[in-house]
């Protein structure tokens, strides 16, 4: 499998936002509760991530960056 | 061949002018979305009164749901009705006519509404705190009214002007299938026709005059029904012309080509026949209408699921056809093979799959026994913001930036700028969608501007209130500097003049399963039309013919009035004269 450029990981990264705000709450039907601290803290790391990602994107694609 | 700027400029003066006036919306609508947002969950409270709040919502729906989305469609379709049929328009007086009188009617009720900020003054009393939802009996400025007839009129002409388009090109072309493009055009238009006919006799026969003061009330039930006659299909008017996009445009850039024209005019049939005969579904709650038409009508909205299914299908067949030929391979590796870097491409997917997750909440809504716990909740807005404000918001400004340089004939500024764009609407509508759904199934209201539910801990699924409140107001930070970035990306590529010209030609591909395999019947649009009037008549002539006997007759309390004060001394009078000329 070819290694993801870095817009491939700034959508897995922005996907992963989404997960990880989903499984709080789907960690929270079945009665386990993550302190809303590390849980933002973590959303917002990924955050991040994703836009360090965006700036390491070639501005002309070529199918490497793809 | 030219790009559409060069080759058509009159044409594409006024496709360039809708979108200015579809972004000036935006931007309006997007500033008052981040004042709501802070304000109801909390966060800054202090810069509008809670009665000020509700200028912001009806300024919020009016700029997003009805200017922002409609002015974008109209110069999408002019872009798509000249570029598909090939030819100017008829008369571009006729085109700009439009145009100016969706401009004015926007002016008219937008001053309305800004007038719900003054409190004295020449503004003073001009107000429409109604919400875009305008029926009684709540009341608006007849201006606010006035200048949504004028608008309506003006996407009614446009309609007739493209067309007036294509009955000129069929004259020159008779044994020519009618262009895909042209189809779902002058499809949606006819629906819109239907449509809008519930809120224009709305809007002239009972609310014009009751807002002046003629009579002295309407019939509630009556304007809400005919509002929601109206006010489900509309969706469907902002999701057509995204459809068009998801059929035309994405194949395209995944550098394949359609995979079935006849299954893309399948689904606008569907949408022209079943889209009208649905909006009861709006009104479960409502005590005035009888089980078994709410029935009826849940029934057409679970149809309607059809050719969003078909249309999932097509796409991504599409998009997968698309996907090989760029090399991709397996079961889900040709997923990698897509143009993730292209913004057009990735804001429309995601955009998509937002929108499918808006189906399920959507069915939700749609079930009659379930709505009952999600009527009035948050949870509905947070349906309708996954939908319009995503799969038609976000697929309106991911296909900008494939859009802008056909318009403008330069390229976009920065394809990163635009990647991140994409990327952020669709983090912070997750945020805030998810969060005001889970805060609608815990029973928190809509269209409340202080909902003292503070900090109430629900046990198990919900989480804090607090919480989502949180989550509600960083989505809509988040979706306003999205927002930010989008203007910000408008206006660097319009100072980019010159230095990168558009590459041309850039024509759609053909459909790999073209117009020949489509039956002849489905471009019968007269059919099809006809076919929706009966079932609108099977859906509506008895509901309303039952509200308007057992709710107060057409104009509710006044009605008795209105009889006795102008059409008894009227008839009378008219007697005495007859019998005065007979002696």
């Amino acid at each position: 499998m070819n290694r993801p450029g870095p817009v491939g990981i700034a959508l897995v990264l922005a996907f992963a936002v989404v997960a990880v705000i989903e499984f709080r709450t789907v960690l929270g039907m079945v009665g386990i509760d993550i302190a809303i601290g590390p849980y933002f803290a973590g959303a917002a790391i990924l955050l991040v991530g994703g836009a360090a990602a965006l700036f390491a994107v070639p501005e002309e694609l070529t199918p490497e960056s793809v | 061949m030219e790009v559409f700027a060069n080759e058509y400029p009159d044409e594409a003066w006024v496709v360039r002018a809708a979108l200015g006036s579809a972004f000036v919306a935006l931007a309006i609508g997007g500033l008052m979305g981040l004042i709501q947002t802070l304000h109801r969950t909390g966060f800054y409270d202090s810069l509008i009164s809670n009665a000020d709040y509700y200028t912001v919502l009806t300024l919020h729906g009016v700029a997003m749901v009805l200017l922002f989305t409609i002015f974008f469609l109209v110069g999408f379709f002019q872009w798509a009705i000249t570029d598909s049929l090939g030819r100017k328009s008829e008369d571009i007086r006729i085109t700009k006519l439009w145009y100016g009188m969706m401009v004015l009617g926007s002016a008219m009720s937008a001053v309305t509404i800004l007038g719900g900020f003054v409190d004295s003054g020449s503004l003073s009393g001009v107000e429409a705190d109604v919400l875009y939802t305008f029926y009684a009996p709540l009341e608006a400025h007849p201006l606010y009214y006035m200048g949504l007839a004028v608008f309506i009129i003006g996407t009614w002409i446009a309609g007739f002007d493209w067309f007036r388009s294509w009955w000129a090109w069929k004259k020159e072309n008779p044994d020519e299938r009618m262009p895909l493009r042209t189809f779902m055009v002058l499809t949606t238009m006819l629906m819109w026709y239907l449509a809008s006919l519930g809120v224009a006799i709305s809007v002239v026969f009972f609310l014009i005059p009751w807002s002046l003061g003629i009579f002295d009330s309407v019939n509630s039930l009556l304007t809400r029904t005919l509002f929601w006659f109206f006010g489900h299909p509309v969706v469907y008017f902002w999701l057509m012309p995204v459809y068009m996009m998801w059929y035309v445009i994405m194949p395209k850039l995944a550098g394949g080509r359609l995979f079935s024209d006849p299954l893309a005019r399948i689904v606008f049939v569907l949408f022209l026949v079943l889209s009208v005969p649905t909006g009861i579904h709006h009104q479960y709650v409502d005590p005035g209408i009888a089980e078994g038409f709410k029935f009826l009508a849940m029934t057409n909205t679970m149809f309607l699921l059809l050719p969003s299914l078909l249309t999932a299908f097509t796409v991504v067949a599409s998009i997968e056809h698309g996907a090989r030929q760029r090399g991709g391979e397996g079961y889900f590796g040709w997923l990698t093979a897509l143009p993730w870097g292209k913004p057009a491409f990735t804001g429309m997917t995601l955009a998509g799959l937002m929108f499918a997750a808006a189906g399920f909440s959507g069915m939700i809504n749609a079930g009659m026994s379930i709505n009952y716990l999600v009527h009035n909740t948050l949870w509905v807005v947070g349906h309708f913001h996954m939908t319009v404000g995503t799969a038609v918001a976000l697929s309106i400004m991911a296909a900008t930036y494939w859009f802008l340089p056909k318009i403008t004939g330069r390229e976009i500024f920065s394809r990163r700028l635009g990647l991140a764009q994409v990327l952020l609407w669709f983090i912070g509508m997750v945020l805030m969608g998810n969060a005001m759904h889970r805060a609608g199934l815990a029973g928190v209201p809509r269209r409340t501007a202080d909902p003292t539910y503070d900090q109430v801990i629900y046990d198990g699924a919900y989480g804090a209130i607090g919480e989502l409140r949180f989550q509600i107001a960083l989505g809509g930070v988040l979706l306003s500097l999205s927002l930010v970035l989008f203007f910000a990306h408008l206006v660097l590529s319009s100072f980019d003049i010159g230095e990168r010209a558009a590459a041309t030609p850039d024509s759609i591909p053909a459909p790999l399963s073209g117009p020949e395999q489509a039956p002849k019947v489905l471009d019968n649009i007269r059919l099809w039309t006809s076919i929706a009037v009966v079932l609108i008549l099977i859906t509506y002539i008895l509901p309303l013919a039952s509200i308007v006997t057992d709710g107060g007759g057409w104009l509710g309390d006044s009605y008795g009035v209105i009889v006795a004060e102008y059409v008894l001394p009227a008839v009378s009078s008219t007697i005495d004269i007859f019998v005065g000329v007979v002696a």
